[in-house]
């Protein structure tokens, strides 16, 4: 019983992985065609957002 | 280039540090030796050739520089030269200008970007960068579309990943841990 609940363990976690990696690649290949300049800008815009707050934090 | 290399090259980079700044010439020297490395590159052949004796090779790169050293780095070259440690000058100059840059209170960011910054977005990272550090900033910026979207900072430790494909791999790592 305890090798079945092992491999049902170890199935899951390989279905997790396989299917994160497969999101994961959609998403980046949807991004690579969708980023633009505009993106680029708003993602620039929020690190300098995070590095004011981390400097308060320092 | 080995370990010992690097801190050999420290070495040499803090003793002509301390021996331009006795001079008051550390940004001198560093201009110079900076502005002078194309020159050193191609003379390199010639400063392998064991058949060429120290003072043959001291006296051809002083006539290649044609003048452009003054006394200190011309020295420091020469030293180099009689101790056969002339491979570690790119390193040697590297060290030199984090000293400099020390000195002078600047810090250098390597920035790689996924796309063009525009000189309003640089001065803006630079000016948030020198608040985030408390230090002036030197921007050394790089292009790479392989991070798809926003910047990834390196200053000094610090390591400020913005990337698209930072975030990604997050993102993998949080499904594959199930969260």
């Amino acid at each position: 019983m305890q090798e079945l609940a092992d491999e049902k363990e170890r199935l899951v976690r390989d279905l997790r992985k396989e299917v994160a990696g497969l999101a994961v690649t959609a998403a980046e290949k949807l991004m690579r065609k969708s980023v633009d300049d505009n993106v680029q800008k708003t993602v620039l815009e929020g690190f300098m957002k995070d590095l004011e707050s981390q400097k308060r934090h320092n | 280039m080995q370990a010992s290399d690097r801190v050999l090259a420290w070495r040499y980079g803090k003793a002509l540090f301390e021996a331009a700044v006795a001079k008051k010439e550390e940004m001198k020297v560093q201009s110079e030796l900076l502005s002078a490395q194309p020159i050193i590159r191609e003379l390199l052949p010639m400063i392998r050739n064991p058949r060429l004796s120290t003072v043959e090779k001291q006296k051809k790169l002083e006539t290649a520089l044609d003048g452009k050293m003054g006394p200190v780095a011309q020295r420091f070259l020469d030293l180099l030269i009689s101790k056969k440690r002339f491979e570690l000058l790119p390193m040697i100059i590297s060290d030199l200008g984090k000293l400099v840059a020390e000195k002078n209170n600047v810090a250098k960011a390597l920035v790689r970007t996924a796309r063009p910054l525009s000189p309003d977005a640089q001065n803006q990272l630079r000016e948030k960068l020198k608040a985030f550090a408390g230090k002036n900033i030197e921007l050394d910026i790089k292009e790479d579309p392989e991070i798809i979207g926003g910047v990834i900072v390196r200053l000094g430790d610090w390591v400020l990943d913005s990337s698209l494909r930072g975030q990604l791999k997050k993102v993998r790592e949080m499904l594959n841990n199930g969260n």
